[in-house]
């Protein structure tokens, strides 16, 4: 909602304008209807109106993209089929209960154990509250929704060489870091070492701020009291009657909070995509895909393995062989295809489109990640630690630890997300196989939980790379790739559309492939209409 | 939380036996001792008092059905204790408290209100947040089997707004946050530059400092918080990244320093961290009276309703209680006990004759009480969800109501919300008090409407509950100064022959409901104690 120079400083204007002659109410619903009360680049669900009778579109991929297409197009009167490798709805909007099996490129077979009523999200497991997109299908779907609580102040920051070790709660990293910040700043500002930057007027208010932002006490010393102790908790609360006194607790200093690199997962805890609230499918992410592929019904064909796209002047065909034991090629023919296939999939398919296009396909590195999903036999975090839901990072390869985000106070059992690693870490991870790796993220989360050994019962790991249907976790567009390449990826290629996380500026959410979806729907149905 | 000097030094005592532990025995020896200290859990619940071995046929008169009333009941039956319990109210919780449709409230003074709530719609009056390390209500929720659910205190997606900043308009918590947190990092980075830090940062330090800056504060490559990818990876971008084509997302204009700070509404960043309002949160599923009526239900038989106590007396042996019917003050009874413990508001309680201790005494008589009013306003639609992407957690202002908070339940809802439209301590609520109900309704609804225009199309019906005309509390909670609690405290908590008072008021978490429940604990793990060596 800010100043723009060109086109947006209009309509500032604009809105000015009629706030000052009719009113806040005339002001919200024209804001509304400018679209600046949202700032979603998602502007609903797509209004194709009537197509032409008759016109069928292939789509490719039953994943998130791919059924947002295929359920638009439905709507819209279109014929859609749709031809999905797995034998289930979703793609990487995925989770995995007691009973499934998946197996990886290179190795045997997982069979999960999980207990009836756990589960795992390999995949996506956030909704931020502005990915309007996702948020409209999951409600669309009747899919419940519910909270989940990403920032918990109570969960540990752990690094091997700070502390000797020794997790510190989240709460007195942030409150120490933040004190620290504010205890120097006024030291500057009262040197007068800011009077170019800050006005004599401010330097008042920036002080009160600083004091009360940082429990500073009245020198503006951030040190052991009430105040500081209000933030970063106490070492004993106050409690009834004549229980003993509340004890404050002893901030770190700056020094090993600094060297620690503690601080990193506060300033990005609040990025945008992590700010609360967030939501979560009831009953792992998975339900959404399950539920598109209800809503689809037999529109989906399943086990069909993509070997071959090929389009002409007056329609596409897809050539695929059953997944599971390959046999004879069939094929499958329509006016328009939809491809949701990950670039990394697609680019070792032949398909007949123009070189800009290919060039970009197969130009596209996808990520590395990892998740190992750890299921305990009491929830331990809970009972012991006092961590319900959220995150605890470290140091270690494993890099978090995340807690289940529902059933808070259940005597059950629970599932943890033991490791969730990206890059070169996950790459390591991924040349282990998933016992290794379940004994490595047990190693790891020992440290900061001891009682992982007592408690565990199985686990599951999922490296992306070795996911036969995606070979990785998600595009990763260079700035550069970007410039070059974007444009080409997105366009519509003869009879053939790309949709896709990859084919959006939000990748890897899934937010990114409901987006590029709509979008890419919206274009082709222009054409199809102008034709 | 001020610590004295002789608990500081206990606790110095305790650190180094820690740090003893820890240089022997390793970190999980470390572990486990501090989990047996108490210290990896700063609460001074440790779990239901252990009651054992009571006297068959010993009997204790609890006066008040709230939460430390009914604490005190439930433990005390369960060891064994014969309890009855009197309530002043038709229903068991006192301030734990929630209004459904169909119920009715009568302040004093006479007005009666009516919730015309919905069905499934409710407001809390009272408390509505369990902090997660409020482990005593949360021990009884579970053993009460009462669901809880997330309660989300922080929205970075609700609005901050100032009649004084910003023309009016409000701000969302997000852009306010990472403006603060932004300007604060680049100053500071600028005087790693300087000399000004030379004294108190080494030079190895000054450098991860730049960085932790930097990171934290989302500046960009050469440490100005400005316009960009990075302000706008915190701040939110003014549109968001999309698919495919014409996805560009916009980047967001900060706020300049100058503008941000004389905004004041950095007010919210800081005590939005305070120990009691970090995430997780919780909530039962229904309203926060689903406690008090689980209590209620467990205690059945043993609570007598709508009993006015009107006086409290004791002697060597028992303890006996004079009360009426309190919707018609007829009908005098009385109850004995061998003791007697008191739950009763000390600002109600400072008008019934008792025959204790003038020390006690004083004490009751000395304690002021909190000024609170809460509003809940039902509307048609839950526009705060559907047009300002709003779920849960709160809006701040400047204004008399101070804030706005959110349902944070039944997120995504096409039907009905009750939103809480006014929740303020002291002068504003006093001022408050002193208008009708309606008045205070219609006075919510202007303020709200400054930053909801939809308020008024969308309002259908309130309830607005000014604590100091409750007739059975006068008041939100016992509000205690440094002083009066170094004079008076420890002369409220003692046992006075055969009576001992529990509560919030008589607990140092004062106004949450956690002090109510380890007050009572404490104070009946030490007349149990009495009992045992009387």
């Amino acid at each position: 909602m800010g100043k723009q120079r060109n086109q947006p400083v209009s309509r500032r204007s604009l809105l000015t304008m009629i706030g000052t002659v009719a009113g806040s109410t005339a002001m919200y619903n024209a804001m509304t209807q400018l679209g600046l009360a949202q700032e979603s680049g998602y502007a609903g669900a797509p209004r194709l109106g009537a197509t032409r009778p008759g016109t069928s579109v292939l789509i490719l991929g039953a994943g998130i993209a791919g059924m947002v297409a295929a359920l638009e197009l439905r709507d819209a009167g279109y014929q859609v089929q749709l031809l999905e490798y797995n034998d289930r709805p979703g793609g990487r909007n995925w989770t995995l209960y007691g009973g499934d099996t998946y197996t990886e490129l290179g190795s045997a077979p997982q069979h999960i154990q999980f207990s009836e009523g756990q589960y795992f999200n390999p995949g996506p497991w956030r909704i931020p509250y502005h990915h309007y997109g996702i948020l409209h299908y999951a409600n669309r779907l009747k899919v419940p929704l519910e909270p989940m609580n990403l920032l918990n102040f109570n969960a540990y920051l752990h690094h091997t060489d700070a502390f000797d070790g020794k997790p510190r709660r989240y709460r007195e990293v942030q409150a120490d870091f933040h004190g620290h910040v504010a205890e120097l700043l006024s030291k500057c500002t009262r040197q007068n070492a800011l009077d170019q930057a800050v006005s004599r007027e401010d330097r008042e208010m920036l002080l009160e701020a600083l004091r009360g932002w940082g429990a500073l006490d009245a020198d503006y010393r951030y040190v052991k009291g009430a105040i500081s102790s209000e933030r970063r908790g106490p070492l004993l609360d106050g409690g009834g009657g004549l229980a003993p006194r509340p004890v404050c607790s002893e901030p770190d200093p700056l020094e090993p909070l600094l060297r620690a690199k503690l601080w990193r997962t506060i300033g990005w805890g609040q990025d945008y995509e992590y700010q609360t609230p967030l939501f979560q499918a009831k009953g792992g992410m998975g339900q959404i895909g399950k539920a598109f592929g209800a809503a689809l019904g037999n529109l989906i064909h399943y086990n069909a393995k993509v070997i071959d796209i090929r389009q002409d002047a007056a329609s596409v065909t897809a050539s695929y062989v059953d997944s599971r034991k390959g046999g004879a090629p069939r094929t499958m023919r329509a006016d328009w295809c939809v491809c949701t296939i990950p670039a990394s999939i697609l680019s070792q398919i032949p398909m007949n489109v123009s070189g800009k296009m290919r060039a970009a396909i197969d130009q596209l590195p996808y990520t590395a990640n990892l998740k190992t999903g750890l299921q305990f036999r009491r929830r331990f975090w809970e009972q012991d630690d006092r961590i319900y839901g959220g995150v605890s990072y470290t140091n270690q390869p494993n890099a978090m630890i995340i807690y289940p985000m529902s059933d808070y106070f259940s005597e059950g059992r629970g599932i943890l997300v033991g490791a969730y690693v990206r890059g070169e870490t996950a790459l390591a991870g991924s040349a282990r196989t998933p016992d290794e790796r379940i004994e490595h993220a047990l190693a790891y989360g020992a440290k900061i939980h001891p009682q992982y050994r007592q408690e565990f019962e199985c686990g599951a790991s999922v490296a992306w790379h070795r996911v036969p249907w995606a070979l990785g976790c998600s595009a990763q567009w260079s700035e550069e790739g970007r410039q070059t390449h974007y444009d080409n990826l997105c366009a519509l290629d003869g009879r053939i559309i790309l949709a896709g996380e990859h084919v959006s500026r939000l990748g890897t959410w899934q937010e990114g492939a409901v987006t590029s979806a709509t979008d890419a729907i919206i274009r082709l149905h222009q054409r199809v209409m102008s034709a | 939380m001020a610590g004295n000097a002789k608990t500081e030094k206990a606790a110095m005592n305790r650190r180094s036996l820690l740090r003893m532990i820890g240089t022997l025995a390793g970190s999980t020896a470390m572990y486990n001792a501090m989990a047996e200290l108490g210290f990896a859990k700063p609460s001074t619940f440790t779990g239901p008092p252990k009651l054992s071995a009571v006297k068959p046929g010993t009997s204790v008169l609890v006066l008040g059905a709230g939460i430390a009333g009914m604490v005190a009941a439930l433990e005390l039956r369960d060891a064994g204790y014969r309890v009855q319990v009197l309530e002043y109210n038709n229903r068991p919780g006192g301030r734990n408290w929630t209004l459904y449709g169909g119920d009715t409230y009568t302040e004093l003074g006479g007005v009666t209100q009516q919730a015309k709530f919905d069905p499934g719609q409710y407001f809390n009056p009272g408390p509505w947040r369990l902090p997660y390390h409020h482990r005593g209500m949360l021990h009884y929720a579970s053993r009460l089997n009462v669901p809880l659910e997330p309660f989300a205190q922080h929205n970075y997606n609700g609005y901050v707004h100032s009649t004084d900043a910003y023309g009016g308009k409000p701000r969302r918590f997000r852009e306010v946050q990472a403006d603060f947190h932004g300007h604060v990092a680049e100053l500071l980075a600028k005087c790693t530059q300087t000399s000004a830090l030379d004294q108190t940062v080494t030079k190895e330090d000054k450098e991860i400092l730049v960085e932790a800056l930097r990171t934290w504060g989302a500046l960009d490559g050469d440490l100005r918080y400005k316009k960009g990818r990075e302000s706008s990876s915190r701040r939110g971008p003014a549109v968001d990244s999309g698919g495919g084509l014409n996805s560009v997302p916009v980047f967001s204009e900060p706020d300049k320093l100058s503008g941000v700070l004389n905004s004041r509404l950095w007010h919210t960043i800081g005590w939005g961290h305070d120990f009691e309002y970090q995430s997780p949160i919780f909530q039962p599923k229904g309203g926060m009276g689903r406690i008090g009526q689980a209590f209620g239900a467990e205690l059945a038989g043993l609570i007598q309703y709508n009993c006015k106590v009107t006086d409290i007396r004791q002697d060597a042996k028992s303890v006996t209680v004079t009360y009426s019917d309190a919707r018609t003050g007829k009908g005098v009874r009385h109850a004995t006990a061998d003791w007697c413990v008191c739950t009763i508001p000390a600002s109600i309680l400072s008008q019934i004759p008792m025959n204790v201790g003038r020390k006690m005494r004083a004490a009751i008589d000395h304690l002021p009480y909190m000024a609170s009013m809460k509003i809940g306003l039902q509307f048609k639609r839950r526009f705060w969800e559907q047009d300002d992407e709003i779920y849960g957690g709160m809006s701040f202002t400047n204004q008399p109501n101070a804030m706005i908070a959110y349902p944070t339940w039944d997120f995504f809802s096409k039907g009905k919300g009750v939103v809480l439209g006014a929740y303020v301590f002291g002068a504003p609520a006093l001022m408050a008090a002193a208008k009708s109900p309606q008045q205070r309704i219609e006075d919510a609804l202007e303020y709200g409407s400054k930053i909801h225009p939809q308020y008024r199309r969308e309002f259908e019906s309130g309830v607005a509950v000014a604590w100091h005309r409750v007739p059975w509390t006068l008041g939100c909670s016992g509000d205690w100064t440094e002083q009066g609690r170094a004079e008076h405290y420890d002369n409220l908590c003692a046992i006075d022959g055969r009576i001992v008072l529990a509560g919030e008021h008589a607990s140092r978490l004062p106004v949450w409901q956690e002090g109510s429940v380890t007050s009572a604990i404490d104070a009946i793990t030490r007349v149990h104690k009495r009992i045992m060596g009387a």
